[in-house]
This record gives C-alpha cells, structure tokens and sequence, in this order.
C-alpha cells in the first residue's frame, strides 16, 4: 500500500454571478496514490476543469466558491492554507498542463526564461543555474536546447505543448494535473505527447492526474479511472473495472458511443436528451432524465455512492443494497 | 431544484420571482438592461436630459436676453437679480449661458450629425466595399490625419471665415478621418462575422443584407460614436471660439463667453467659471453616456 | 529591419505630398488679394500687378503647387510672412523645439499618470478604487484643456503666486500647459490600460505563471504589463496629434510663443502663407514621430519584428489581425 498523496472529499464548487448559480461540482470525492494516473472523464462542463482548478488553488477570484469540502496534500487541507504556502505548493509539489499549448505561452518572453521562472521561484539556484536546467528541460522534452532564446510565436502547436510540460515537469513535482493536454493537437502529435509524458512519469515518479473525453487515451495511460457527469463522479475504478466491467448507465452509454472499427454501424449509438442545466440541477440524480434503465427510484432522490468489489465505486441505485 | 442550497441562489430566486413575466430577450432590451444597471450611465443620461430640456426652454428659463446691454449694470457680483453675475455689457450671464446650451448642443448636434453622415459614409463605403475603393479611401483619410484635428479645423475657418455654417464645414472636416475609420471598423467587424458570410451563403440579396444584417449590428457602435463625438465637437467649437476662431459676438456659445470673460480673469472670475463649468458638465455628462453605451452594447469591451 | 524603415520612410512621400496639396488648396481658397497686401494701401494697380507677377499668382494653380513644393525641398522655402515680410521658415524653426518639449512633456506626464490609474484600476477592478478612477479620469477628459488652463492660472498664477500666467521665461513657465494637455489625455491611457491590462490578465498565459506559483505582484509586473503595454504604446502615436492640437490652444492661453500661437495669431492677422506654412511643419513633425513610435513598437514586440524582418509582404495583414 503505498502512500496516499492527494485525497479530495466531498468538494463542491459553485459559480456565482448575479444572474445565476452554476453548480460545477457537487460532491467529489478521490484519492491519488504516489507514482498512480488517474484518468478523469466526462463531457464538457461536467466539471473537470473545475476540480482541477479547486486543487490548484485557481479558481477564478470573486466568481467561484467552494462550498463545501477538503482538498488533503500529504494531510494537510490545501484550501485552508494561506495564498503565500499555495504558491510553495503550486508548480514545486503540483503543476498543471493547461488544454490550449497556443495561448499559455507568454508572447513577450522567451521560452528558456519561461521555464528558468518556475525554476528560481522554487529551487534556491542563480539565473544562470536555471537558464541551464530550463536548457536541460528543453532537451528532455525533444527540443533542441539552443532555441532557448526563440519566442512562442516560433514554435508550432505540438512543440508549444512540449514547453509547457517542460515548465510543468521542470521543479519534478510530485503530482502532475494534465487538462486535456493533447485536445487541442494533431492526432499524430497527440500520440508523441502522450508517450513521452508517460516515460517522464516513469523517470520522475510523478503521479499524474489525466483529464480528458478521449476514452482510448485513458485505456492507454491510466491506473485509475473516475467517470464525470454533471459534477459528479458516477463512476470510480481500476482501469480494468471501468473498460471490462461499466456498471453505471452513463460509462455503457460512452462506449456504445465510441465508433467501433470492427463492426460496421449504420448509425452511431447516441445519448438521449442533454446534458443537465448546471444552474438547475435536478434534486434527483442528475442522469435521470437521459437514462436509459431510469426507474421510479431514480426520480425520487439522489442516489449514494455504492462500493463494489474493490476499488470500484459507483452511483446509482441500480447497485444500492447489492453490497 | 439544485443539489445545494446556498445563499447566492436564494438571492437570485427571489429576484426572479419579483419578476412578473417572461420577456422577450433582444439585443437592444439586453443593453438597455446594461445600461440601466450603470449607475454613472444614468446620471450622464439624467444630466443629457437636463440639457435639453434647459436648451429647449431657454426662452421660459432665461430672466434676460442673452444680448440684451444694460450699462446700469456692468460687472456685477452674483446676486440675487443676477445669479451668475453681468459682463461688462451688463449683460446677464444666467441667461447667456442658459441660451448658450441651446447654441452649443444645436451646433455640436449640426457638426455631429455632419461628420457622421460625410466620414461615417466614407468608412461605410470603404469597409463594405473593400479592395481598391477602400484603398484609396483610406490613404486619403490618412493624409488627412497627418495634420491635427483642431488645427485642421482652424486653418478651414480662417479660409471660410467666421460663422455656424463654416464651424461645421471645418468639425466635417477635420472629423472625417476618425469618423471614416471608427465607422470602417464597425462595418469590417460586421462584415467579417460568420452571420454574414452564412447569409451570404444561402444567397441573401445585397440590399437586405445591409439592411438587415449589417446595419441593426453595427448601429450599435455608431450610437456610442455619435453620443462621444457631441462631446468632442463642443470641446473644439469652445476651445476655438475661446481663442476667437469660429464664432463672433454676440452669439453666446460658452467658448465665446470664456473669450469675452478673460480680460476680467482677476477681478472677476465667475465670469470665467459659470460658462467653464457648463462646458465641463456638457461633456462629462456626453461622456458617461457614452461610455454607458458602450459598457451596454459591448461588454466584452468593459 | 532597415528595409522596413526605408519602406515607411518611402511611404511618407505620398502622405506629405498629399497634406501639402490640401494646406495648399486651402491657401488659394482664402479671400483677399495677398499680393495688394504686401504692395500696401496705397500701392497703384501697377504696383499690385507687378507684385503679382513677382509672386508668380497669374501662373495656373497646379504651377503655383509645383513651385511651392520646389522651393521647399529644393530651399527649404515656405514664402514670406505678410507680416514681418520675413521667410515663414526662419520664423516657424526656432518656435519648434518649444512646442515640441511642450508637448513630449505632456505626453510623458500624461501617459506616465495614465498608465499607472489603468493598472490600479484594472488590478482593483469593480471596488470603489476602479470607479474613481475612471470618474477622476473621465472628469479631466471632459474638460477642454484651455479650461483646466484657466482653472490653473486661477490657482497656481491669481491666487497663489507660484508658477507665472504667461511666458516661458523660465523653467516653471512649461509647467502649466504641460500639466493641461497631460491631464487631459489621462483617460485615454487610463482606459487603454485598463481594458488591455483586463484583457492580458484573463490570459491564459498569466494562469500558467499563478500554475508556477509565481506572485501576484511579479505576474503584473513581469507577464501582464509588458503585453498590456502594446496597445498604449500604439496609442501614443495618435495622442501626440491631440497633444499638439492642445497645445495650438494652450500656447495662446499661456502666451508661449510657440508653433501653435504663431498659427493663431497668424489666422486673426489674416496671414495666409504663416498659417498653411506652419501647418505644414506640425504636419511633417507629426508623421515623423508617428514612425518613430511605430518603429519603437516594433521593438517591444517581438512578434512583429519576426514577421516584418522574414516576410515584408504579410506584415500588414499581421498587423491588422
């Protein structure tokens, strides 16, 4: 049993404006062991990004609210801490990789100073030193070190994303969040990415949270897999528990609606309906109304989470009293 | 319904429910209801209103005329016959700069409007058409923008000589470059959305798509246009009445006033800060609104 | 580099052949008859002829242009004052370097002050810090600069005897218009500022320097401002043309005898060849610091300098988008 690094409980983030309340996330609930990937999967808005931001400590100022919950690194309760220990958390212990490599590069500065800055914000080193490691980075991440001068605008797409897992991976931190790191990539440079991130992981140790809606790419990397809707984790489960055995109704819509290249399919299998409006969100479960086993129960209140054999979890009262 | 209660959405439910019924949404209702929320855009349309309604009721709200002389009562202190004091005409300066709003806004309304319809028409004509008319449309109006607008200004007055008609003409004048590019700007920004290229597409006529498409996006931009540009115009026609360009006595444009009132700096300075002040509540009054109007029509701008 | 500055250097000719054409335009317009003019009241009809023909006014009007432009490029010649019978040149240079330190000071002043409320404003947005701003800034916008000039030497000259009303004897002489025109171009910075500091700041860029861990302070200091600053730098260009139309105005309220008052007192002396000639030199000044400060922005920005240097052919387009 190796130790536990990241242990998420009950968080629930809410956007607030005047006009309306978006409930992101309702109630999630995870842990990361050392040297494990976690896949996180789910449509768009479920809540991802948002989880992943709650755990960086960047949700937007003024607009988003933790309502309830605990975000544990090593113990301690991260959104207890004061802004100055977030910032010794954030890119030494936890860094993110952001979805869009074009944008997430500052313009004005060149690459080699982008990564140095990670590196004297947290390791005690001379300019110098850093400038060298960030030309080490760069060498470790398929670029050649010289081009440490360029500007972004200088670099494609695929080379861009490189820079920013080298600033991600520069201070070797020992937890990872990648926000959907290959969405915005050509599918060949998607698998060059994936590949390499993995063989660092190997390298570093890191343990790596993989948000994305590619199914195949979790199938590929992960150990753990947590399928999102609506804010919440329906559910939770070794990579074999999920891909072998689904149990929820929304992770067997997913797959019947991956395209498959066996079989030859006159249409693809669709999810009924919408997703559910963030700001008004049924009191009972939230797949309900698109559900295709949705019975009596499933309108009258919210199921619990229900552990099955294992590590597998899932919500749904199909599964209550089955333990 | 929702998964959690917290306080924000009790708030907002109640809110909702003083609301008595659903109404349509539009672009113009959602800016209006921007534009409301705007607590200095309110008090620029308050002061705006104001205005007007001092310009238009000059007559009733004026003790005097603004021409009227009376050597029994030349430089005098604000008092209870004269609130703002006498020239030394003995003319009331209540009165003149009351009649001076009228004055003022009618000439920045005429030069507005002026300068809308010749550079607005410019940048319209160049951004819609494009290629070689835009081209060469433009590179005129740069030329036009190497001299500076106050002193393009000037230099047309002194060839036209002094009266309304010619402060127009020289306003048209000098506005014209940033009138045709601001417009330019609008219409290309419309021009260039994906609307237009789909109405294109599905073969909408070239008529109907100016008027029905392109114009009701870019009227937007060319209101907040219009409500800054009044500002700028009573600027230039004051500052260049002030140093004796454009209009002549007795005409009681505040700019005027301020000339007339300078020989008397010390000794009597209200005759300096009664006209001064409305030049200045004028233009920050055009100015909130405007930047209201902005705020409402774009807020992504803000 | 220097192909792209040939290039613009190029660019101007069409520009000041074109303002010189319009100024010249507005000459021949004026009433009057500038030749009995300079002959005198009492000169005979033989006179006023032979002064015309010395003038070359019977010549047709693209000839007269001709020769305007020859003399200038080729002898630097504008024609003669009405006035002083003095070459409009020797008169307008030595007035130059005072209305431009008098508007470079402006433009520092205000844009230093600008800058600073837009970041204030865009870094405390939406409290009462971010409102006051931008009234305060919008108050100074509203106001004509010969108003505030006025209001100043109320204050500063009538009431409190520090700073002089009128001249440019000494040094504290610049002071007041410098601080009118600066002061009213403050909220064009502030906004720009503002809007551009807003803008870089929901980056997402700046989400990977907070992913660093890197200080609030350090994110304005060395990620949001030095992108923000584009835009304001572009601005200035444009706010030299205002600074220097302000200051036409202001020169004659504080009575500095620079390129402005001679304008304005050449327009109520009716002396045609002064006015359209010192309109011509603010002209050309302006469209040269205008490169200037578009060269300058090249500079800071290093996107722009890879596109203008690798492909001269799509540095417009870059641009415009």
């Amino acid at each position: 049993m190796s130790e536990k690094l990241l242990d998420v409980k009950n968080l629930v983030v809410h956007y607030e404006t005047d006009e309306e309340v978006v409930e992101a996330v309702n109630g999630v609930s995870f842990s990361l062991n050392k040297g494990e990937i976690m896949g996180l999967v789910g449509e768009t808005g479920a809540g991802k990004t948002t989880t992943a931001l709650a755990i960086m400590g960047l949700l937007p100022d003024r607009v988003a609210n933790v309502i309830e919950g605990s975000i544990e690194w090593e113990g301690e309760d991260m959104l207890k801490m004061s802004k100055a220990q977030m910032r010794q958390v954030r890119g030494k212990k936890i860094s993110m990789i952001f979805q869009d490599p074009m944008t997430a590069l500052n313009p004005t500065i060149p690459v080699g100073e982008q990564i140095a800055e990670v590196v004297m914000l947290h390791e005690k080193c001379s300019r110098v030193e850093a400038m060298k490691r960030a030309q080490d980075m760069l060498a470790m991440v398929g670029i050649v070190p010289e081009r440490y001068k360029e500007y972004p605008h200088q670099f494609s797409g695929g080379m861009k994303q490189r820079i920013v897992i080298a600033i991600a991976l520069a201070c070797e931190p020992d937890l990872l969040i990648a926000d959907e790191p290959t969405t915005a990539l050509d599918v060949t440079i998607q698998a060059q990415i994936l590949d390499m991130m993995r063989n660092l992981q190997k390298q570093q140790g890191t343990s790596i949270i993989l948000i994305t809606h590619d199914l195949g790419v979790v199938a590929e990397m992960c150990d753990h897999c947590a399928v999102m809707y609506a804010g919440e984790i329906v559910e939770h489960g070794t990579v074999e528990d999920i891909f072998d055995n689904p149990k929820h109704p929304y992770t067997k819509a997913l797959y019947e609606s991956i395209p498959s290249l066996d079989k030859k399919v006159d249409r693809l299998h669709v999810i009924q309906g919408m997703v559910s409006d963030p700001t008004c969100l049924p009191t009972y479960c939230s797949f309900a109304d698109r559900c295709e086993e949705c019975t009596e129960a499933c309108k009258q209140g919210d199921p619990t989470t229900v552990h099955l054999e294992g590590e597998h979890t899932v919500k749904c009262f199909k599964y209550c009293g089955k333990e | 319904m929702a998964k959690r209660h917290t306080p924000a959405m009790e708030r907002i439910e109640k809110k909702n429910a003083k609301r008595k019924k659903e109404y349509r949404s539009t672009p113009g209702r959602e800016a209006w209801k921007r534009f409301k929320r705007n607590p200095t855009a309110l008090v620029g349309l308050v002061l705006v209103c104001a205005l007007i309604l001092v310009a238009i009721f000059a007559p009733l709200l004026a003790p005097y005329d603004y021409a009227e002389q009376n050597y029994g009562a030349m430089l005098q202190k604000p008092g209870p016959g004269h609130p703002f004091g006498t020239d030394a005409f003995g003319r009331d300066i209540f009165s003149r700069v009351i009649y001076g709003a009228r004055y003022s806004l009618l000439i920045a309304l005429f030069c507005t409007l002026a300068a809308l319809f010749s550079g607005g028409l410019l940048g319209i004509i160049a951004g819609y058409f494009g290629g070689t008319v835009d081209t060469v449309i433009m590179r005129i109006m740069d030329i036009f923008q190497a001299i500076p607008m106050i002193m393009m200004a000037m230099c047309i007055v002194s060839v036209l000589g002094n009266g309304i008609p010619q402060l127009v003409a020289a306003v048209m004048f000098c506005s014209m470059p940033t009138m045709a590019r601001n417009n330019r700007a609008a219409i290309l920004r419309v021009r260039g959305s994906d609307y237009i290229e789909a109405s294109e597409a599905i073969g909408v006529g070239r008529v109907r798509m100016i008027v029905r498409h392109m114009i009701p996006n870019a009227v937007g931009i060319m209101i907040i246009f219009f409500v800054g540009f009044l500002a700028v115009s009573i600027m230039i026609m004051s500052s260049m009445s002030y140093i004796g360009i454009g209009l002549s006595a007795p005409t009681p444009e505040w700019g005027l006033i301020l000339n007339e009132g300078k020989m008397y700096m010390t000794s009597a300075p209200y005759m300096m800060i009664f006209p001064a002040m409305m030049i200045m509540i004028t233009c920050f009054a055009f100015n909130l609104m405007g930047d209201g109007l902005r705020d409402a029509f774009d807020p992504r701008l803000k | 580099m220097a192909k792209y500055i040939l290039r613009r250097l190029v660019l101007l000719i069409p520009i000041l052949l074109g303002v010189s054409a319009i100024l010249f335009t507005l000459k021949t317009l004026t009433p009057g008859d500038p030749a009995r003019l300079l002959a005198g009241n009492n000169a005979t009809e033989e006179q006023v002829n032979a002064k015309r023909e010395e003038l070359g006014l019977n010549d047709p009007v693209l000839v007269q242009y001709g020769r305007y432009i020859f003399n200038f490029v080729t002898k630097g010649d504008l024609g003669t004052s009405y006035r002083s019978g003095k070459p409009i040149v020797q008169e307008v240079l030595p007035r130059l370097s005072t209305s431009i330190k008098i508007t470079f000071g402006a433009v520092i002043f205000g844009a230093c002050i600008g800058v600073l409320l837009g970041i204030i404003s865009a870094l405390k947005k939406y409290t009462w810090a971010d409102s006051l701003v931008l009234v305060l800034s919008m108050v100074f916008q509203s106001v004509p600069e010969f108003v505030i000039g006025l209001l100043l030497i109320l204050l500063f000259a009538v009431s409190w005897h520090i700073l002089p009303a009128n001249g440019i004897e000494t040094w504290k002489g610049y002071i007041m218009p410098m601080m009118c025109i600066g002061l009213s171009s403050i909220a064009n910075y502030t906004r720009i500022t503002r809007s551009s500091m807003l803008e870089v700041l929901s980056e997402d860029y700046i989400r990977t320097a907070r992913a660093k861990g890197q200080t609030e302070r350090n994110i304005t200091k060395k990620h949001a401002l030095r992108n923000a600053i584009i835009p304001v730098a572009q601005s200035i260009g444009n706010q030299i043309g205002t600074a220097i139309g302000g200051g036409m105005v202001l020169e004659t309220v504080f009575g500095v005898p620079g390129v402005g008052k001679y304008i304005v007192d050449a327009i109520s002396n009716r002396n045609y060849p002064a006015v359209i000639g010192g309109a011509l030199i603010i002209a050309i000044m302006l469209t040269l610091i205008n490169l200037l400060v578009d060269i300058s922005f090249v500079l800071i920005d290093p996107r722009l300098k890879t596109t203008i240097i690798s492909s001269n052919k799509s540095a417009p387009k870059k641009k415009a988008a």
